[in-house]
Order: C-alpha cells, then sequence, then structure tokens
C-alpha cells in the first residue's frame, strides 16, 4: 500500500489528478492511498503518509514544506510542470514511487 | 529578463510571501470564508433582487430571523480574522494555536471602543438598558485592526513560548492542566500591553486606536486598493506570476484580500444602514456609491478575476477543445473544459503550457485586463451596479456569478468577457497549435 498526499493551493485543481493517479495504479495493480489537501494544512495530514508531492503552483514553497515533511520524515518534491499540466498520472504515480523508494 | 526576473526578483517577493506574517493573513483569512458565505445567502434571501419574491419573504415574517443570522456570521468577520492571524501564526511556528487566537480576540477587542449602552423595548413597551459591543468595528471598519491584532498577537505569543517563558508544572500534574497554563503568561504580558496602548491612546488623544487605526493604515490602503490603476496592477501581476509558475491569485491575494474584503463588509454594512433607514433593495445600492461604497470588492473579484480560471482561459479552451489539430491541444482543451466552468484551470496553465511560454503571455495579461478595467469603468459609470455584500464562492460558473452578484448587467459584462476571451486568445493559439502540429508530423515521419 503506498499513501500518497497532493498539496495545491486550494487542494481543488489537485484532484483531478487524484482520479487519474488512482486509474494509472489500478491499471498496474498497485494498491495506493491519495487525497489532496491545500498546502496551509500540510502538517496535519504527513501520518503514515509514504510519499509529499506539491502542485508545480506552489513549488515556490518546496524548501518549506520539504522541512515540514523531513520533520515526519516523509520524503516530499514538486510535481513536475508537464505531468501535472497534462494530468499523466501513470507518471506521477512513477515519480511517487520513487520518490518514496517503494 | 526573464532570467532576471526568476532568479531576482521572483525570489525577493517570495521571501516576503513566505515571511510569517504573510503567511498568517492568508492562511488565517480562510477562517472567516464559511461565514461570510452562510451570511450573504442570509442577505441574499431577506434583500432578494426581485421585488415579487422580497415581499413574499417579508410576507412570511422571517426577515428579522435571517437579518439576526446575518449579523452574527457576515459581521463578525473582524472578530474571526483575529483569531485566524493569531492562530496561523502560532500554528506555524509549532506552538499550541488555539490559545494565541484566544489572546487575539481579546486584544481585538482591548482595540475596540469601549461597550456601549443602548435601550429597546420589550414587548410589554418597557425600556431595557443594554451594553453591547459596537458593532461598527467587528466586520469592515476592524478588519486591518483585527490582522495588526492576530501579528501581533502571534509574534509576542511565539516568542514567549519559544524562550520557554511559561508557568512550568511539577512532574505529575496531568498534561491537560499544564496545557492550560501555557497562554497565562503570554495572554497576560500581551493583553496588558493592549491595555496600555489603548489608555495611551484614550488619554492623550481622545481616541481608540482601532480609529487610529483605520484612519491612517486603512482607509489609504483601501484607497488604493479601490482606484482603477490599484486593481489594473493586481490584475497584472496575476497572470505574471502565473507565467513563472506560480500561484498568482495566492500571492497577490495575500495583499489584495484584506482590501477587498475589508471594502465588501464595508458595503455590505452601508447598504444595510441605508435599508434600515428606510430605502428599498435598489435605492439603496444606487446610493452606495455617495455613501463611500467601494468597487473593489471581494464579490467583484470573484466575479470578474479568474472566472474560467486565471487569465479567463476559456477562449483559448473552447479553441483547443473544438478547432485545435494537434494531439497536444486537442488534450488539453478536453481537461481544462470541465473545471473551467468552475473557475479552475491548473491543466491548461501546466498543460499548454501557458507557464514560461512567451507564446501566450498577451492574451494571458490582455483579457484579464480587459474584464476588471472593463467591470470598474462600466461600475463608475453606473451600468453594473455596486455590490453589497452579497457574494459567491470563487468556484461559481461564471454567467451564474454576475447574475447573484450584480444582476443582468453583471452577467452580461461576463458573456462579454467570455466571448472576447476566445478571440483575444485565438490568433495567439494557433499559432502555437500549428507549431505542435509541426513537431508531431516531424515526429511521425
Amino acid at each position: 500500500m503506498l499513501t500518497i498526499r497532493l498539496f495545491c493551493a486550494a487542494g481543488m485543481s489537485t484532484s483531478l489528478l487524484v482520479r487519474k493517479m488512482e486509474e494509472a495504479a489500478a491499471a498496474e495493480g498497485t494498491e495506493v492511498d491519495i487525497i489532496a489537501f491545500p498546502v496551509g494544512e500540510m502538517d496535519q495530514h504527513l501520518d503514515g503518509v509514504d510519499v509529499a508531492l506539491l502542485g508545480p503552483q506552489v513549488g515556490y514553497m518546496k524548501a518549506q514544506m520539504q522541512k515540514t515533511a523531513a520533520a515526519k520524515g516523509v520524503p516530499c518534491d514538486v510535481i513536475p510542470m508537464a505531468d501535472y499540466g497534462m494530468v499523466n498520472g501513470k507518471n506521477v504515480l512513477a515519480f511517487a514511487k520513487k520518490l518514496a523508494n517503494k | 529578463m526573464g532570467d532576471f526576473i526568476q532568479s531576482t526578483i521572483l525570489p525577493a517577493f517570495m521571501k516576503f510571501v513566505n515571511t510569517r506574517g504573510v503567511r498568517a493573513i492568508k492562511d488565517g483569512m480562510m477562517f472567516s470564508m464559511p461565514l461570510i458565505i452562510v451570511g450573504a445567502v442570509y442577505l441574499l434571501l431577506f434583500q432578494l433582487p426581485i421585488e415579487s419574491a422580497a415581499n413574499f419573504v417579508t410576507s412570511l415574517g422571517i426577515v428579522p430571523y435571517l437579518s439576526h443570522g446575518y449579523t452574527s456570521t457576515f459581521q463578525m468577520t473582524a472578530l474571526i480574522t483575529a483569531i485566524g492571524v493569531g492562530y496561523t501564526w502560532a500554528k506555524n511556528e509549532g506552538h499550541e494555536p488555539l490559545s494565541a487566537g484566544v489572546i487575539s480576540i481579546a486584544v481585538f477587542l482591548i482595540l475596540i471602543p469601549d461597550y456601549v449602552a443602548g435601550e429597546y423595548f420589550d414587548a410589554e413597551g418597557a425600556a431595557v438598558t443594554v451594553s453591547g459591543l459596537d458593532k461598527t468595528w467587528l466586520a469592515g471598519q476592524g478588519m486591518i485592526g483585527a490582522m495588526i491584532a492576530g501579528l501581533l498577537v502571534g509574534l509576542i505569543y511565539s516568542w514567549f513560548l519559544a524562550k520557554d517563558i511559561r508557568i512550568k508544572m511539577p512532574e505529575g500534574v496531568p498534561d491537560g492542566v499544564a496545557a492550560a497554563f501555557t497562554g497565562l503568561i503570554p495572554a497576560a504580558a500581551i493583553c496588558t500591553c493592549a491595555v496600555v496602548v489603548y489608555g495611551l491612546c484614550m488619554g492623550i488623544g481622545g481616541v481608540t486606536p482601532i480609529e487610529l487605526i483605520y484612519k491612517f493604515v486603512q482607509t489609504p490602503l483601501q484607497a488604493v486598493g479601490d482606484s482603477l490603476p490599484g486593481v489594473a496592477l493586481f490584475e497584472f501581476l496575476i497572470p505574471l506570476f502565473w507565467f513563472f509558475g506560480v500561484h498568482g491569485a495566492t500571492v497577490v491575494g495575500s495583499v489584495a484580500s484584506p482590501i477587498s474584503q475589508a471594502n465588501q463588509l464595508e458595503n455590505s454594512a452601508i447598504f444595510t444602514k441605508l435599508t434600515e433607514q428606510g430605502m428599498s433593495r435598489a435605492e439603496a445600492i444606487a446610493a452606495l456609491p455617495a455613501n463611500g461604497g467601494h468597487i473593489f470588492t471581494e464579490a467583484f473579484q470573484n466575479c470578474f478575476q479568474a472566472i474560467t480560471g486565471s487569465g479567463i482561459t476559456i477562449g483559448l479552451v473552447i479553441f483547443m477543445t473544438f478547432f485545435a489539430k494537434s494531439a497536444q491541444m486537442k488534450q488539453v482543451g478536453k481537461l481544462g473544459l470541465g473545471c473551467g466552468i468552475f473557475n479552475i484551470n491548473e491543466p491548461v496553465l501546466f498543460g499548454t503550457p501557458i507557464v514560461l511560454n512567451p507564446k501566450l503571455i498577451v492574451p494571458f495579461i490582455a483579457v484579464p485586463l480587459i474584464s476588471n478595467i472593463g467591470a470598474y469603468i462600466l461600475t463608475d459609470i453606473g451600468f453594473i451596479p455596486y455590490t453589497m455584500g452579497v457574494t459567491v464562492p470563487w468556484t461559481t460558473p461564471p454567467i451564474l456569478s454576475g447574475l447573484i452578484v450584480c444582476g443582468w448587467q453583471g452577467a452580461l459584462w461576463q458573456a462579454v468577457v467570455l466571448v472576447a476571451s476566445f478571440f483575444v486568445y485565438m490568433p495567439f493559439a494557433k499559432s502555437l497549435d500549428n507549431d505542435y502540429l509541426a513537431t508531431e508530423q516531424g515526429a511521425e515521419a
């Protein structure tokens, strides 16, 4: 089971990506638990999480958010713009897996 | 030039946006959002734009109750903001946040005028003397003061806790009991400071601190934000930030939202006062400009700023979905159509892409400017009515949002903007489409 949390400004635009990632995971038989949240609430949503991904539009907060995530031992990085924009669930899932080392 | 902006200007601005104060304002203001929306629905219900419907609601006798609900939600925004900002600051610093929120509300109340006395007549007609808070300061006029209170409390409270200056309980005292004392020393110090400030202002100038803040900080800010150049600057900056891949609405909003929210609450207070003096809904709205009403409100922003997403990209999406020849554009168009209706367009921004793509920067900046400058001027000359407090969530589809917030005139202007979006984006999108097509055909061959 791979637990992924996505964070963007309001948690809305990223929810589209969540669905595509779930589809991609189902297609390749990976069990996932993916939810999107506003980046301001990140600290409340890190327990038991394998990897935290930031939408590129909040990428400017990367350093700070990586610190928050590191405090809970969660790897955190910014989703590549092109994958985010094309809502490429497969690529983002692969990106998450690589980060989580699973 | 691009390098200079990315390596110098942007990091400097990001540093500002990521400062503790700006983050506390940005996130702290979110707490009042549900109450503003709920209150706006009550306001809409007891001030319906259609006369027969309004008469029906009045005949039901529920107007006073709706009005009470509205006053207790919408008109408490400054109080909530003080709590939210203080809370968020402490939370971001990793301290127990609720105490900071609680102290913030006390400090805000200390800064505003003392309890005012008044009387009303009970059911038997007997006069009852009561004292209460002056509502004037609990919403629009108190907004900036509330933020300042929240910021200072957050700062000082976090300083005390970081220095570990607190009452320490001996071992064996339950955590809950010990936590209750965490806020005691900061609360005592901060509230006493606020009382001293209040005492000095009253003793020397005979004026409350909140009135000074209102006069010397909030009013000038509102004047700048409510001017045509101010509005145009905000609207220019949002797409500019997005061009660099940064969430422009969030960044610009950290400066613009306090102003637009204060403006909106003030409009609403003026509107309510005018209707209480016997004016009808339409008369009161028409009288807003003469009574100190503002054009640039949060509802105005929700109607004209980022409809169909930042950059008002619906025209681009329509072009991509129905007219583009390249696979890339068709794909992004399909992704963007559904969420565009609800004013979300990240797939378009990053997928087309618009971000870091000089080919689309011109329409991306031009369309929101057309929308907002046009709406500002049309409001100024009296075609679009001033907003009077009724607002909608920012995800409300355009036309509908315009209709609810500023009547058919607002909806009409939105419709014009949506059509304009198509024609302004089209030539630029066409050229990009040709590029993609050439690349795609090259790859196939």
